[in-house]
């Protein structure tokens, strides 16, 4: 039988324990906060956008991402935020991504994709109809398709990023202009079979030139741009400056760049004439002939550099007020069309209409499509950055639960404390 | 610039004069860009499209081995220009009639070119065509006029020019000598030149 000293340690512990469930329960009762968190998942977003739009006793609310939500996802998740709910979100598991998509200004069609993506993901590029190629390499990659059904989708992982395309708005006819040579013939004839209506004028002497096509102003109501192909060529050309200023495109080949006439479009300087080593075939594309003029560009305005060879400078570009520019270093395009390889005459084609379409000046085509996508900076945008991830309390230790537990602790204890001290005789 | 086509058979040579004399009338008229010295390449050699434009001519029969015809073809594809002329001048000659059909077999068919075609006032202008030659008018007596260049055409461009009135004997002298004539008789050759340049 324990002893009146045992009794009286015990009913000691049961009083402690009573006062402790007490402070318990009134310290649970004072975190509102962390009680009124309510977390979400991909897979439970859409029921928990609903109530947490409703609910009155939710404070704070908790978006815990594998990959980002639709736009209307991502516009309620906003909204909820401005409209003063706690929101945070998490989702470092969700890649940085973007995606663009946009039609080429090639008589031929055709839409170009610029997708970047973390390079350890598999990085799928796909349309209505089904998956269209796989892009490996660097983390951004620049795909041209011939033709796409419906919008672009990318996809990184399990992250897709979708674009639609927009219609493609008029392409003008090009201007081509320089002395008379195997290259004005031949970039003429290259311009044609891929497609572009040609007007040419070329010099073959001083007092003589040889146009074809109805020739008119440099104006964008009729070109899409121009290509100088020499300095004879931007010498006698009126009006540059002006077309690219009003959006049209320039191309400047070989030494046109020479000429003061287009000083004020250049941010590089046309170098000396380099001749291919002896033995250079012509059809090797790091010289598209067999000499050529590097560029070097020049502080402060510096342009793009798209091409380099032998560590000089062969093709790069920059804006003009609302038209752009770009500028070759070759001059003998024509040798790489003749003497080249068997497919050599289609890939100067293609070459060349690709650098007229990088700068042709198109007519804005009003659209309400979406070209471009980012998902996860929209998330940033909308929610702004991410918070540490949160996990939702089991059940036993919801703040309810753990009230009631800790009532059902005190209640007890301080029934036994009371049964003891009847037992040894107290009040 | 350009170069006279060498090929197996035949004699390819029979005119030498008229490179130099045509580089002459090019540098003369306009101020195009000419090598001083002629060139001649082999129409068996890949090296013939390093030459947008050949000159051929010759008396004999002409039959293209496979490596020619094949040159040939690559070289019209892909946007050459070859003037054949034939050094006979006569009518239904061996020359006429085994260039023409090879040249039928190995770039398609050949017609007649209309004589207010472009080709004649490119640079000057030959409101009648093509200028008649000392031999169609007295020279052999024959008095055989051709009113009509023929030529193979691809998308609306002359690529392959032929010629029966004997170009490659009218225009064989040396360049000085062009000081006795009233007027230069290569001013058509110029005009072909600058056609193939620009078209």
């Amino acid at each position: 039988m324990p002893s009146r000293v045992d009794r009286w340690r015990a009913e000691r512990a049961l009083r402690l324990v009573a006062f402790a469930s007490l402070m318990a329960w009134i310290a649970n009762a004072a975190r509102p906060a962390l009680a009124r968190v309510d977390v979400a998942t991909d897979s439970s977003l859409n029921e928990a956008l609903p109530r947490w739009t409703r609910a009155a006793n939710v404070d704070s609310v908790h978006a815990q991402l594998d990959t980002v939500p639709d736009a209307a996802g991502i516009a309620w998740l906003g909204a909820l935020a401005r409209g003063g709910v706690g929101m945070s979100w998490s989702g470092p598991g969700i890649p940085a991504m973007a995606l663009e998509a946009f039609p080429s200004a090639e008589p031929a069609g055709g839409v170009t994709v610029l997708a970047g993506a973390p390079a350890a993901s598999v990085r799928v590029v796909s349309d209505a109809l089904g998956p269209l190629d796989t892009l490996v390499g660097g983390p951004t990659s620049a795909v041209r398709f011939a033709s796409l059904e419906g919008g672009v989708t990318f996809t990184s992982g399990i992250q897709p990023a979708r674009v639609g395309v927009a219609p493609r708005g008029a392409t003008r006819r090009v201007l081509v202009t320089g002395a008379a040579g195997w290259e004005a013939k031949f970039v003429v004839a290259a311009l044609e079979e891929a497609g572009w209506m040609v007007d040419a004028r070329v010099f073959i002497s001083p007092d003589h030139d040889v146009t074809q096509g109805a020739l008119a102003a440099l104006d964008t109501a009729r070109y899409s741009a121009v290509v100088l192909l020499d300095s004879a060529g931007a010498e006698r050309a009126r009006g540059v400056e002006r077309f690219v200023r009003d959006g049209g495109g320039v191309v400047l080949a070989g030494d046109a760049g020479l000429s003061p006439r287009v000083a004020s479009l250049m941010s590089w300087r046309v170098l000396k004439r380099e001749l291919a080593p002896l033995g250079t075939l012509a059809g090797d594309t790091s010289w598209r002939g067999l000499s050529r003029l590097p560029l070097q560009p020049t502080s402060p305005a510096r342009p793009v550099v798209l091409e380099r060879r032998g560590g000089r400078a062969t093709l790069v570009a920059r804006r003009h007020h609302g038209g752009r520019v770009v500028a070759l270093a070759y001059d003998q395009t024509w040798r790489w069309r003749m003497a080249g390889g068997d497919s050599s005459r289609v890939e100067h084609r293609a070459w060349w209409s690709r650098v007229v379409a990088g700068v042709a000046f198109r007519s804005v085509a009003s659209s309400d499509v979406t070209t471009g996508a980012a998902p996860l900076a929209s998330l940033y945008a909308a929610l702004g950055p991410p918070s540490p991830s949160v996990r939702a309390l089991p059940l036993f230790l919801s703040p309810s639960a753990l009230s009631n537990a800790l009532g059902v602790l005190l209640f007890a204890a301080l029934l036994a404390e009371w049964w003891l001290r009847r037992a040894r005789g107290a009040r | 610039m350009w170069a006279t086509a060498q090929y197996e058979s035949g004699d390819w040579d029979s005119a030498p004069l008229v490179a130099i004399n045509l580089t002459d009338s090019v540098a003369r008229y306009t101020s195009l860009r000419v090598s001083a010295s002629p060139v001649i390449v082999s129409l068996g050699s890949s090296d013939v499209l390093r030459y947008p434009f050949l000159f051929l001519t010759g008396h004999l029969p002409v039959r293209f081995t496979e490596a020619e015809r094949a040159n040939v073809r690559a070289f019209v594809d892909r946007g050459g220009f070859l003037f054949v002329d034939d050094h006979n001048h006569d009518i239904d000659g061996v020359f006429h009639k085994t260039a023409t059909e090879e040249l039928r077999r190995t770039c398609g068919a050949i017609a007649d070119l209309p004589n207010n075609h472009e080709l004649y006032s490119t640079l000057f202008r030959f409101p009648d065509g093509p200028p008649t030659t000392g031999h169609e008018l007295n020279g052999w007596g024959d008095n055989l006029v051709h009113k009509n260049l023929q030529a193979i055409l691809r998308n609306g461009r002359v690529v392959v020019l032929y010629s029966s009135k004997d170009y490659s004997s009218e225009w064989s002298y040396h360049p000085e000598n062009k000081r006795f004539q009233a007027i230069d008789n290569t001013r058509f050759g110029v005009n072909v030149i600058v056609y193939a340049l620009t078209r």
